[in-house]
């Protein structure tokens, strides 16, 4: 290998070693610095007055004495405050076997009645539309409508041992939702208006000036 | 061959470090613990700052300062009304001198140039401020009781004559004074129990930091 070839590898060794320190050294000071090692050049000293401030409670602004404005009085304050978050109703568990067994015990479970299944819309409509003496239009027929509700017949009894219909799950809150709240302002503001425009419009009306 | 000698010196300096790293991550606590034996003053019972000396240099320009500060009690958060914090073991008998910041709201109490006790202190309210300025303490009085407001003040320090004094007080948000400084009563008889009548109290409102 010729002279300036060797040269030329020594300078670039030389660079690549210069460019590995240069960049490593925030890195390493940075390693010292969390480590616990004092690092002159990273922990300058605070300022005094900033030591100072941040022990401080705060300033009291002007007038903050005779402010009466609960709110700003309790931002001051700093006391913490208390969220009322949404009841969070989780489905009950099962309750224990042994709850169970002591008050169904097995032998009854088996003697019981099974319990009818819920009724289907077929058995159902029958019984709405049997009043006695009226019948369905001719010409209409309910699908699967066992024949109940013919002219004149009496209606079909209900079906023996129904269960309750399942209550809705969707059932409305006794408070109205604010959006219902809004929307029944607005009735009132839009007849309010209609009143007022309807009279203003009616011939003969005396309008006020 | 010769090519892969930058690369080979590239590798060696990279573990070197790498190991030299690992030792002084090793060695990391003890190091701290021996510097921080190496304090520049004796080491005192409480955990303290010591002040460098661009430090004393700001306290001199800040003001309020009737010796320069050597070091500062350690408090990591910001107190809240009615905390105080008394810590003078170790440190040398020496001036005791008080300094009072009303926009920071605290009194700092240092002997020697340390401080040993800090607080949060209530100030005269906006129609009665409290005055601003250099005070010796001009009487003492343990169980007093204000004349001019029939209230109890405890541990009273005088400054002026027309009664503006460092006394024990129910520090709470949204309390003020007549223009007397007030200290938890319990800091008040620490106080009482240091400073002497002619030891200076110096009473600021300090520039808000930019």
């Amino acid at each position: 290998m010729s002279q300036g070839a060797r040269r030329k590898l020594t300078i670039g060794a030389l660079a690549s070693v210069g460019v590995v320190a240069v960049a490593g050294t925030p890195l390493a000071l940075q390693t010292l610095a969390s480590h616990g090692v004092d690092v002159p050049v990273l922990s300058a000293p605070k300022s005094l007055m900033a030591l100072l401030d941040a022990r401080s409670p705060g300033e009291r602004e002007k007038g903050a004495l005779t402010s009466t404005k609960p709110r700003k009085l309790a931002v001051a304050a700093a006391k913490p405050s208390q969220r009322a978050l949404g009841k969070i109703v989780r489905p009950s568990p099962a309750p224990p076997a042994e709850f169970v067994e002591a008050l169904i015990p097995p032998g009854a479970v088996a003697a019981a009645p099974a319990i009818a299944p819920p009724p289907t819309l077929a058995e159902v409509i029958p019984t709405v539309g049997g009043i006695p003496g009226s019948g369905s239009p001719p010409g209409v027929a309910l699908v699967g409508s066992p024949g109940g509700g013919g002219p004149g017949a009496p209606g079909a009894p209900g079906v023996p041992g129904t269960p309750e219909t399942p209550l809705n799950p969707d059932v409305p809150s006794a408070v109205p939702e604010p959006a219902t709240w809004m929307m029944m302002l607005l009735g009132f503001g839009v007849i309010g208006s209609s009143m007022r425009r309807r009279r203003h419009s009616l011939p003969g009306t005396p309008r006020l000036a | 061959m010769r090519r892969l000698i930058p690369f080979l010196l590239l590798l060696l300096f990279v573990a070197g470090s790498g190991a030299a790293l690992f030792v002084l991550r090793r060695d990391a606590q003890p190091a701290a613990a021996t510097l921080q034996v190496q304090a520049p003053s004796p080491q005192l019972g409480a955990p303290r700052t010591y002040l460098a000396d661009a430090q004393q240099r700001q306290a001199q320009a800040a003001g309020g300062f009737e010796q320069s500060p050597r070091s500062l009690l350690r408090i990591d958060r910001a107190m809240q009304y009615g905390d105080f914090l008394w810590h003078e073991d170790g440190v040398p008998p020496g001036p005791v001198t008080v300094r009072v910041d009303l926009r920071t709201q605290l009194i700092s109490v240092f002997r020697a140039g340390h401080e040993i006790g800090t607080a949060v202190v209530l100030y005269g309210a906006d129609a009665k401020e409290t005055p601003l300025g250099r005070f010796p303490i001009l009487w003492k009085g343990k169980n007093h009781r204000s004349s001019l407001y029939d209230a109890p003040m405890p541990y009273t320090l005088r400054l002026t004559g027309d009664g503006v004094a460092i006394h024990g007080s129910d520090v709470r948000w949204g309390a003020a004074t007549h223009g007397c400084v007030g200290v938890p009563t319990d800091f008040a008889a620490k106080l009482y129990g240091q400073a002497g009548v002619g030891d200076a109290v110096t009473i600021v409102r300090s520039a808000k930091p930019a």
